[in-house]
């Protein structure tokens, strides 16, 4: 079967998961932290690069009523080791993603004191 | 020409990763830069990557031209069988005045029937228009007892043509012409009142012998008005023989040439003959057996750079008349439909002959690299069946389930022809689902149920084809479904455009489910700052329990705090497997 030229160049860019550990707080009387001041949660999304992942991020928690204050130990899942049990939540977010979710995050690891 | 032509094909440039893999760039690196513009020769392949046909963006036109003056300014100097004579009364060049005086006089005796020969290589489809003014003179009604035939003054005139000595072609000549001529029998018509002489365009096929036809042969006689009387001044009577739009059915050669065919003597003086020729697109184009070895039929301009990229898009090393393509790991030699060497991999395809190819199944599969079989069938049925249900369904990412990390660039490959596929089926069931639509409704108050059945049918076709148009090409947009270099991730640009479109459709406290599907926020609550961010870092606080015999089939964990775990059964399972803090039962993700 011969079909037609689209001369379209295919995207080179590619996109993958990438994780981070972000620190939030709530605002807008978002009370899903319970009044705490802020908490740590692993975050997973696809993006294309380390810049794409950091704005997906702030884009969504600005969405939820979060805000962002801080984003660390950004990796991309080719970086991850399955064996390593410190990273199993991060798999299971991998998973997640893989599953369609638009973005996936972990448990909520609240704090009260700054 | 101040033009250097480079064919090259990297990945820098992009050209590999277009999604039907467009052959080549003609870079041009000029003297004069501004003066040489790109020229894309694009390669249109199959659904396995084979080449089927090269065309060019830019097809060429060539034009020569005689004017019979001898100044080196024309192409003369490739036509044969030019004899001119100076005469201003039957120059062309500038009729009105006498700066040139050549012309080209045929009178049809031995040794002036035929002129101007030229042979032209063609390739399938170039079109050709040549014209040429003349006028004659009835000098006498003597016969012209011409001893040669006109197949033998064609024959002479093109064996000593541009370079070619084509056998074929002599024989082709012969068998048409025969002792007598082509020309004023019942498929070639005369005007028996004009004199016989033609502008003449023949086409002799590469290969073969033919019979002339319309389609292979074309002429043009001149007008019995286009006469210069003795002893007049001279006049502008010129006629103007032209052939237009014949187009070579074949690769081959066409020969252009002035004939005068008279039975009695009559001088025709032809000037100014200008030829042109108008190069098809494609330059080139080839089918396949199953394992690569080519159908007969199998075209190549004969002035074109020849495309080896073929089987696969793989190169044809034609070295010492091997052929075989060279597949990056190995040799394969399509006439025996193995590779000539092992199989690097071959422990891991250890139930196959470590020689044969593409798991000897090439509808489906092909070999990449020659290191096993890859798979764009995989990723062209699960776009497909993804479009035309308007992306309903998860096809693309279970079909991905059964790529290997190799396998990544074909699934991606056979997703770009599905997508594309789409595109075409939709729109050929718009066309089609509109017009019988059409005709339904049109035809109801005769035919009753049936033609509304027919109208239907129609725009349910219309509708799906739109289904397919609409889903093909934003997939193929937004590369849904496509792997990464390892095959690893799925990459979906989707889902992030959505996320960022519409983020508020994923508001936590709006719903039962966060954005990530879980219910609502899960915290955790520490005592500190820093307790918290470790708890983060470390998938919980303390060590994640991991499991390793339970009903969940083992090697599950939970966040929270809490001892190692031990498996269902023992003693201390469960109260010592840690303070879940989510209660869930998190499965260790599959690698790939």
């Amino acid at each position: 079967m011969i079909m037609f030229i689209m001369n379209i160049q295919r995207k080179t860019r590619i996109d993958m998961i990438w994780l981070g550990i972000v620190e939030v707080k709530a605002i807008n009387n978002n009370e899903d932290l319970g009044g705490a001041a802020g908490a740590f949660v692993n975050v997973a999304y696809i993006a294309s690069s380390q810049n794409d992942f950091i704005q997906n991020v702030n884009e969504s928690f600005q969405a939820n009523d979060f805000e962002v204050i801080e984003i660390e130990e950004i990796e991309n899942e080719e970086n991850l080791s399955i064996d390593n049990p410190d990273n199993a939540e991060k798999l299971e977010l991998i998973r997640e993603i893989k599953n369609g979710e638009k973005i996936a995050w972990g448990t909520f690891h609240t704090f009260d004191d700054e | 020409m101040g033009c250097l032509k480079l064919p090259y094909e990297t990945e820098a440039q992009g050209i590999k990763n277009h999604a039907f893999l467009a052959g080549e760039i003609l870079g041009n690196f000029c003297v004069e830069p501004k003066k040489c513009a790109r020229d894309y020769e694009y390669r249109i392949a199959d659904h396995l990557g084979n080449t089927r046909v090269m065309f060019t963006t830019k097809p060429k036109t060539h034009v020569f031209t005689v004017n019979y003056e001898g100044l080196g300014n024309d192409d003369q100097a490739l036509f044969e069988d030019v004899t001119t004579i100076s005469n201003d009364i039957f120059d062309h060049t500038d009729a009105a005045g006498t700066t040139y005086t050549h012309a080209q006089m045929l009178n049809g005796t031995e040794g002036s029937k035929v002129g101007s020969v030229i042979a032209i290589p063609v390739g399938m489809g170039d079109t050709l228009n040549a014209k040429v003014y003349a006028k004659y003179v009835e000098v006498t009604s003597n016969p012209t007892n011409a001893a040669n035939t006109l197949a033998s003054a064609l024959i002479g005139a093109f064996t000593g043509g541009t370079g070619m000595t084509n056998e074929l072609g002599n024989q082709s000549i012969n068998n048409n012409f025969g002792s007598g001529s082509l020309i004023g029998t019942t498929g070639f018509p005369v005007d028996g009142s004009a004199p016989m002489a033609f502008l003449n365009v023949m086409f002799l096929p590469e290969d073969e012998l033919i019979t002339l036809d319309n389609t292979s042969f074309a002429y043009d006689q001149i007008s019995g008005t286009a006469t210069q009387p003795i002893g007049q001044p001279k006049n502008t009577n010129y006629d103007e023989l032209s052939v237009t739009d014949f187009i070579a059915p074949s690769q081959g050669y066409v020969l252009v040439y002035l004939s005068n065919e008279s039975s009695t003597i009559a001088e025709v003086y032809f000037d100014d003959l200008e030829i042109e020729v108008n190069e098809h697109p494609v330059i080139q184009k080839a089918d396949y057996y199953a394992y690569g070895m080519q159908h007969a039929g199998g075209y190549k301009r004969i002035t074109a750079k020849e495309n080896r990229f073929l089987y696969n898009g793989k190169e044809l090393q034609t070295d010492l008349d091997l052929n075989h393509y060279a597949y990056g790991a190995r040799f394969y030699d399509p006439a025996i439909s193995r590779f000539t060497t092992l199989d690097p991999k071959a422990e891991i395809y250890n139930n196959w002959s470590s020689y044969l190819y593409a798991a000897n199944n090439p509808i489906r599969y092909e070999d990449t690299n020659g290191e096993g079989p890859g798979d764009k069938v995989l990723g062209f049925a699960a776009a497909l069946l993804d479009n035309a249900t308007g992306g309903l369904t998860n096809v693309r990412s279970l079909a991905a389930e059964y790529v290997s990390s190799d396998g990544a660039a074909d699934f991606n490959l056979g997703q770009d022809f599905g997508d594309v596929s789409s595109i075409v089926v939709g729109l050929s069931l718009i066309e089609g689902g509109t017009g019988a639509g059409t005709v339904g409704v049109v035809a109801a108050p005769e035919t009753g149920g049936a033609s509304l059945v027919v109208s239907a049918v129609g725009v349910a076709a219309a509708a799906e084809g739109a289904v397919l148009v609409g889903t093909g090409a934003g997939n193929f947009a937004s590369q849904k479904g496509r792997l990464n270099a390892n095959g690893k991730s799925a990459s979906d640009k989707k889902l992030i455009n959505d996320a960022k479109n519409n983020p508020s459709n994923s508001k936590v406290h709006d719903t039962n489910n966060g954005p990530s599907g879980k219910r609502k926020v899960h915290t955790v609550k520490h005592s500190s700052r820093k307790t918290a961010k470790d708890a983060a870092r470390q998938g919980g606080k303390g060590t994640p329990v991991k499991h390793t015999k339970d009903a969940k089939g083992g090697n599950h964990y939970h966040h929270g705090s809490g001892k190692q775990g031990k498996g269902k059964g023992t003693k201390g399972y469960g109260s010592n497997a840690g303070k879940v803090s989510d209660n869930v039962h998190h499965e260790y993700p599959k690698k790939n």
